[in-house]
């Protein structure tokens, strides 16, 4: 409890603060001008990856997507600002327009419940999927032909064409941004580790959303702002997980309840359901199994991985099948261990109220969250020091075709101080273990109401985090 | 409803999903202008594979890299005229070698492209080599190049 | 209960210290060597993909291409080599001093700095280039284990912290069997 009375205190309220931020994003114009810019560049990153050379370093739907794009979205947007790319993203973009029929402005009207005109079926998402399931087999299936994804530029191309006909298609059948909520398997991650985020949308008090506002507006719309798109009442949101940042809400708010606060690092801390437990799990051996296949040394892996060219397919087979494996049960396995010991070794204190083993694999498998973040960004980080040159040089020869559009086409491979990687990667994964951690003792205080308890808990599963991290660092420095 | 707005929104979707390839193809047109002096020459794209051991005018690209099957290039051109070859490697680093016109060798990186000019002539049947070992279609990459008498 | 904590969390932080000691202890007793080392090139992998040497070595290395044109850009230690396959000579250049390369059969390398190096393809090889890496260790490791050390650190700082206080809680103590 005192933690979260903490957490608040820290809080800053960003428009109270910048006059100019709430009056931009008030703008009907606003999302729209910050989707055309990334409109551009993915049409030309899918149009390269068709037409453009079949050299990966030269085309730059790999080296702006694989290298730049996501190096950002995980070491820069996510920990401080979370979601705001689903704000900017261009894929779904064109199921939001013919939803709405209408490109930045909002029309009133009544359609299933909403106070908007919407166009479409706007069919409810069926309940038994309305989870992140779909995400996390999607995500894990893109990472099993990662190494085609990130090398072969017609796989960029159809995997990103593909996700915004997707996305399209499905606006136009159901209710707001179906795709990004339970389909985008970018969507699936960046809404586990935008819990860690130093910024968040949230009403400024929840009793007038419940006790005096009577439209809802931010969940049903009205003639200011449309229906949320991620199916959000801000009198309930407590947690950055599926709120897109689009900012129809601030414009909808009848009472302006609605801000933008800085907040601590880490500060939600509640993870709901088995699903995105197992998005934990994922993750995280996904971080791992990255740095082993892709920057790791074994050439018989990456061949292995590597089906379309080695045609190695019993190897393939292998990696894959460990890869499901290691994610949806092999590490969810250890880590119950880990879980359960601490509930047995806690409940040996003989008045500790019911805390369920579920719970406590539940809630603690936050304590992954940092880490497989700070796993992420310190996987991303050599890839950009290495590669970060082919920026400049793709910038210019976009197509691999001799162009020469900005004079830096000849810029030649030059890592940059490739050998200081493994300082930064052990600090960041020093980071990530102390949040893990940290936040994990805070919610064995928060779920148990004994102190030893708590403690007790959290010492097998700080155990494996240990050891999880001494695993990275003896991958990335030993 | 601002509707200048939503038509100048409209306008500059529409100005994207047209320009960019517009602006893609009106470069590469100016490109090939450049090179070839104004229209003066002509230009051929080749390109060298070692896997297919050929030196060829089919281009590959992101859609068809993995189903093509390249043929080994003829260029005829005229005698008197400025020839252009733009020379692009599909997987390794090539050479391009035309030893008759003392061309070369010249080292092509993949994904990057290498132009060498030239004049043809006098009239006859020439050969265009890889210059580098580049692995092991190597020695069969041979394109012939005719020049015909005007 | 505390002062038993305490105790066992002390005994396994010695533990813990004397046997990250070990392998230093181990390291400076040994000379330092010259070591000759072929590495094979293919697509899309050095053979060997990991090399162990002590500070102080001397590492001599020819490079070989088994099947295309590889690179070899050993990071930290300002060497970038270009190989042909088939060909014993390859060539080799600083890239601190830009592109002039020069044709050699072998390069020497003293090993002065110590931790985890790796040598990558600085040759556009095929599809999987970017990713065609080896790693040379250079024990002792020390990056590497005062991250292990800090990790350790860190966990026992935390837990410390968390652990309950002196106050006696003397119903508690009773009741434990």
């Amino acid at each position: 409890m005192t933690t979260e009375v903490k957490v608040e205190a820290q809080k800053v309220d960003l428009f109270d603060k910048f006059k100019g931020l709430k009056w931009m994003v008030k703008l009907r114009s606003f999302q729209f001008l910050a989707i055309l810019p990334n409109l551009v560049l993915f049409y030309i990153f899918i149009l390269a990856g068709i037409f453009g050379s079949p050299i990966g370093n030269a085309n730059i739907i790999i080296i702006f997507v694989w290298i730049l794009w996501w190096f950002l979205l995980i070491s820069v947007m996510v920990p401080f600002v979370g979601r705001l790319w689903c704000l900017m993203c261009p894929l779904p973009a064109f199921g939001d327009w013919l939803q709405r029929l209408t490109l930045i402005g909002v029309r009133p009207g009544k359609t299933v419940g909403l106070n908007n005109k919407l166009f479409g079926l706007n069919k409810r998402w069926p309940k038994a999927l309305s989870n992140i399931w779909l995400q996390n087999i999607g995500f894990l299936t893109l990472a099993t032909i990662s190494i085609l994804l990130v090398t072969r530029p017609i796989v960029s191309a159809v995997v990103l064409g593909g996700m915004a006909l997707l996305a399209t298609v499905m606006a136009l059948i159901w209710r707001g941004r179906a795709f990004c909520l339970y389909l985008c398997p970018v969507s699936g991650f960046l809404g586990l580790y935008s819990m860690t985020s130093m910024m968040e949308l949230r009403s400024k008090d929840k009793e007038i959303c419940r006790k005096v506002c009577k439209t809802k507006s931010c969940r049903a719309g009205s003639d200011r702002g449309w229906a949320c798109p991620w199916l959000v009442y801000m009198g309930n949101l407590d947690r950055n997980n599926f709120c897109g940042l689009c900012m129809e809400c601030v414009k909808s708010c009848p009472h302006d309840n609605i801000t933008l606060y800085w907040r601590p690092f880490c500060s939600d801390k509640v993870i709901k359901g088995y699903d995105e437990a197992w998005k934990a799990f994922i993750m995280l051996v996904l971080a791992m199994a990255y740095s082993v296949v892709l920057l790791g040394p074994w050439g018989f892996l990456k061949d292995w991985a590597n089906i379309s060219e080695k045609g190695d397919v019993v190897g393939f087979i292998i990696y894959a099948a460990t890869l499901w494996f290691i994610c949806l049960l092999g590490f969810p396995a250890i880590y119950y261990i880990a879980v359960k010991l601490g509930h047995w070794w806690a409940k040996a204190k003989k008045q500790n109220g019911a805390v369920s083993v579920k719970d406590m694999f539940i809630r603690y498998s936050y304590t992954l969250v940092p880490l497989g973040l700070l796993a992420w960004v310190a996987f991303s980080l050599p890839l950009i020091m290495v590669n970060g040159s082919y920026i400049l040089s793709v910038l210019s020869d976009p197509l691999g075709r001799g162009w020469n559009l900005f004079g830096t086409a000849h810029i030649t491979w030059t890592p940059v101080y490739p050998e200081y990687a493994t300082y930064i990667q052990i600090a960041l994964l020093l980071v990530g273990l102390y949040y893990g951690i940290q936040k994990g003792l805070e919610i064995a205080r928060e779920l148990w109401r004994d102190e030893e308890a708590a403690f007790r808990s959290m010492v097998p599963v700080t155990v494996l985090l240990v050891v999880v991290t001494i695993a990275f660092m003896k991958l990335f420095a030993g | 409803m601002n509707w200048k707005g939503e038509i100048l929104a409209l306008a500059s979707v529409i100005a994207v999903l047209v320009g960019v390839p517009l602006f893609g193809l009106t470069y590469q047109k100016l490109q090939d202008w450049k090179l070839t002096e104004g229209g003066k020459g002509r230009i051929f794209d080749l390109t060298g594979s070692t896997w297919y051991g050929v030196w060829t005018l089919d281009r590959f690209v992101g859609y068809n890299y993995w189903r093509l099957k390249p043929k080994q290039a003829t260029i005829r051109v005229k005698e008197g005229e400025l020839v252009v070859i733009r020379a692009h490697s599909t997987d390794v680093t090539h050479a391009i070698h035309i030893p008759a016109f003392g061309v070369g060798p010249e080292f092509i990186e993949p994904g990057k492209v290498k132009v060498v000019k030239f004049v043809a002539e006098p009239a006859g049947v020439y050969h265009i080599l890889c210059g580098r070992t580049c692995g092991p279609g190597h020695p069969f990459m041979k394109a012939t190049l005719i020049v015909e008498k005007r | 209960m505390k002062k038993r904590f305490r105790r066992l969390k002390f005994l396994l932080a010695l533990s813990l210290f004397s046997a990250t000691i070990f392998p230093f202890a181990i390291a400076f007793g040994q000379m330092s060597k010259h070591r000759y080392i072929t590495i094979h090139a293919r697509q899309y992998a050095y053979d060997p993909p990991i090399i162990r040497a002590n500070i102080g070595d001397t590492l001599h290395i020819r490079l070989v291409s088994k099947d295309v044109t590889h690179g070899f850009y050993l990071e930290g230690h300002d060497i970038d080599a270009e190989i042909e396959p088939e060909n014993p000579v390859f060539r080799v250049r600083n890239p601190s001093q830009g592109y002039n390369w020069r044709s050699t059969s072998e390069i020497v390398i003293n090993l002065q700095k110590s931790g985890k190096f790796r040598y990558r393809c600085s040759h556009t090889c095929g599809f999987l280039h970017p990713f065609m890496q080896g790693e040379l260790v250079v024990s002792p490791n020390y990056p590497y284990w005062v991250g292990v050390i800090l990790a350790f650190g860190v966990a026992f700082w935390l837990l410390w912290q968390a652990s309950p206080k002196e106050e006696v809680k003397s119903d508690d103590d009773r009741s434990e069997s």
